[in-house]
């Protein structure tokens, strides 16, 4: 057998004609004649019409058995094969498994995107003041922390409260280095500071047992939208942004909301940075206003901006536990920092967060929420910072907002530790609030690159909250969007895939 | 009895089968059944399918009687049968997922079907390989060629009526044609090596 030229369909479509007797006289006579010159055409006309032959000779098949229609058959009105119904569709979606697959990719792609951008515009500021704390939010406000953040909060689940841990650590910290005994503690402390040398028991236990807002750690900023919660931590922004302009000026760092507020230290000087109690202790009326730390007393690696309305802050700040009140005042520690203490409102929306946070293992919550009870809006970033020494020593650095030079929004908030130093282990920054002003106090026992990064870190925080632009709102806008998007499309994509089950379900019976 | 008298006879059972006897009916299935079920397993490909459709072409069959307007009662049946075969691959293309039953080569053990004459038991195994080589080169084509081809080349109907049972003009019954007999050619020619001589496309003498 030859390997000829291969026919076209034109061809073999004659040559099927033609065998089949379907040419015209025309058509007919002008294939003979081609066929007497083309050898290739008179092969493939033989081999096509012994296909036909072939295939005609099949022999007649014995049916396997009788099709014989019983009286049962006739009256069932069935047959076995109905017609199918047409694709039912999902409202206008179309219940196929690729467009449920490409819903599902769609909305991973668009989920990812969204959450990069909230991040990014999160992670410059940190804390968007008007962010209204929505779930959401809080997912992603997560994400927006600096990775160290991310890393301080893994290790928090890891162990059951870590929040407990690292007031234990800062307090015992702040006690050796200062030298002050755990037994002087203010009212304010005892109620919700935990004693430094309680550390370990302190681990295990719950929040919920050590209920001042001031136990719920640092990254749990209150992001839920709870009215309580957003009275306490989310609202009075706006009030509180007056107050922090004067707390700016003053320079004053105070827990306590009655009123000893320690004045003073100029910024330079960093002065006086008081751990102190938690906003509710300040409502509680027990405010133990710690003591404005003398600048020759510094020592205490704690950077304490803490605002009164910061539970978060406050908690990594104060020890925790009742019955040891630590006086945790870090002197020199940062720049005078007012705590004040919140108003007694605020108690009940701290103790609602906190039993919000226990709930939802804090681990999860990031600070986002706008900060700061009635007096101040504060962002607690907490930059951990495992250290090569077996017993880490946490440093909680709060860093107050300064009212500094504007810094690029895009700019990371400088928050490395010093590795080297056992006792920086732990640094927290706490942002204020937008609308706060107010010039860091770094206390000058830290360490001289961990100073400058929150001076840093300071004042560009300041900055950015002072200014948000345009742009980062409508970052932060667009980012929900997709996110939200992306929610809908994965609904979407899970509703088409039911309603494919189902339609299956339904066909597979006949 | 003569093709006179069967043709006759037949239409009278017709007769009867129309004015509601399901033996007179059920005479009629057993004279065709054979074809009816060849036609079937050539397009369908497999025993168990071309039973279900043969089944379903005869029920669709008693219940459209009264659509038999005289001619070849066998070709009208082929016709329904054809009909009932097409829906069913559309069916199946549209919703892909079957039942195990209904995939080619469940039933490999039930061998392929039997031919209603034996032929000698030598014939019988060359006949079968060849057979076998052609039902597979059939089933390589795509549906609309594989109904065209059965239909014209294994039952014999013309391009018009190929056409007015397929819905498809003249054309393009033409055009399929053609094409499913030229791949089943070059299928043929593929295997052919295994088939005896006098079995070969074009003989290595040519």
């Amino acid at each position: 057998m030859s390997a000829g030229r291969n026919l076209n369909d034109n061809e073999y479509e004659l040559l099927s004609a033609y065998l089949d007797g379907r040419l015209t006289d025309t058509e007919r006579r002008e294939l003979e004649a081609r066929l007497q010159a083309d050898a290739d055409l008179r092969r493939e006309l033989a081999a096509i019409n012994r296909t036909i032959q072939l295939i005609h000779q099949l022999p007649t098949l014995k049916a396997p058995r009788s099709f014989a229609l019983t009286p049962a058959m006739v009256l069932s009105g069935e047959t076995r094969a109905p017609v199918p119904k047409p694709r039912s569709r999902l409202l206008i979606f179309p219940t196929t498994f690729a467009f449920s697959a490409l819903s599902a990719a769609a909305a991973m792609l668009l989920f990812v995107l969204g959450t990069g951008l909230l991040l990014t515009n999160f992670g410059v500021s940190s804390m968007p003041p008007q962010n209204t704390a929505s779930q959401l939010t809080n997912q992603t406000s997560i994400a927006a922390l600096p990775s160290q953040t991310i890393t301080m909060t893994e290790t928090r689940a890891r162990t059951a409260s870590p929040t407990a841990e690292t007031n234990g650590l800062m307090q015992q910290n702040a006690a050796n280095d200062l030298g002050i005994a755990s037994t002087a503690t203010s009212s304010v402390i005892q109620e919700t500071g935990r004693s430094a040398t309680d550390t370990e028991s302190l681990e295990l236990e719950s929040p919920e047992s050590q209920a001042p807002a001031a136990m719920l750690a640092p990254p749990a900023v209150p992001a839920a939208p709870e009215e309580g919660l957003m009275d306490g931590f989310v609202g009075g922004e706006n009030d509180d942004n007056g107050a922090n302009t004067d707390e700016a000026e003053t320079q004053n760092f105070t827990f306590a909301a009655p009123a000893e507020e320690q004045s003073q230290s100029s910024p330079e000087q960093s002065a006086d940075a008081i751990m102190s109690m938690p906003s509710d202790g300040g409502a509680a009326g027990e405010t133990a206003m710690l003591p404005p730390a003398p600048a020759s007393t510094s020592g205490v690696p704690l950077a304490a901006n803490a605002l009164p309305s910061e539970a978060a802050a406050d908690a990594l700040m104060l020890p925790t536990k009742p019955e040891i009140a630590e006086p945790i005042t870090a002197d020199d520690a940062f720049a005078g920092a007012d705590a004040e203490a919140p108003a007694d409102g605020d108690t009940s929306a701290a103790d609602g967060t906190l039993s919000m946070y226990a709930d939802e293992e804090d681990a999860e919550e990031p600070p986002t929420g706008g900060m700061g009870g009635a007096s101040s809006a504060f962002q607690p970033t907490f930059v951990p910072t495992l250290t090569a020494s077996d017993t880490p020593r946490p440093t909680v650095t709060n860093t107050r907002r300064p009212s500094a030079t504007p810094r690029p929004s895009n700019t990371p908030i400088p928050t490395t530790m010093p590795t080297d130093t056992p006792d920086a282990t732990l640094t927290v920054i706490a942002q204020r609030g937008l609308g706060l002003t107010g010039t860091p106090a770094v206390s000058p026992m830290l360490q001289p690159n961990v100073r400058d990064a929150i001076s840093d870190a300071a004042g560009y925080a300041e900055d950015e909250f002072g200014s948000r632009s345009d742009s980062d709102q409508r970052g932060l806008l667009f980012g929900a969007a997709l996110v939200a998007i992306s929610i809908i499309l994965l609904g979407i994509a899970v509703a088409t895939t039911l309603a494919r089950r189902r339609q299956r379900a339904q066909q597979t019976p006949q | 009895m003569s093709m006179v008298d069967l043709v006759t006879d037949e239409v009278m059972i017709i007769e009867d089968a129309r004015r509601g006897s399901l033996d007179a009916f059920n005479a009629l299935v057993l004279r065709h059944q054979d074809v009816v079920y060849s036609l079937s397993y050539r397009i369908m490909g497999e025993p168990d399918s071309a039973a279900d459709m043969t089944q379903d072409a005869f029920l669709l069959a008693y219940r459209r009687l009264e659509t038999y307007r005289g001619g070849s009662f066998r070709s009208w049946l082929c016709r329904i049968a054809t009909n009932v075969c097409y829906d069913e691959l559309r069916r199946r293309k549209r919703r892909p997922a079957t039942s195990i039953d209904d995939l080619p080569g469940a039933d490999a053990d039930d061998g392929p079907p039997i031919p209603s004459h034996l032929p000698t038991p030598e014939q019988a195994v060359q006949e079968g390989e060849l057979q076998q080589a052609i039902q597979n080169c059939i089933m390589s084509l795509g549906d609309d060629q594989r109904i065209v081809l059965v239909m014209c080349d294994v039952e014999g109907f013309s391009y018009e009526e190929i056409a007015d049972n397929t819905g498809a003009n003249l054309g393009t019954v033409k055009s399929r044609l053609s094409r499913a007999r030229a791949s089943v050619r070059n299928c043929l020619q593929a295997v052919q090596e295994l088939l005896p001589a006098e079995y070969r496309l074009i003989r290595n003498d040519e």
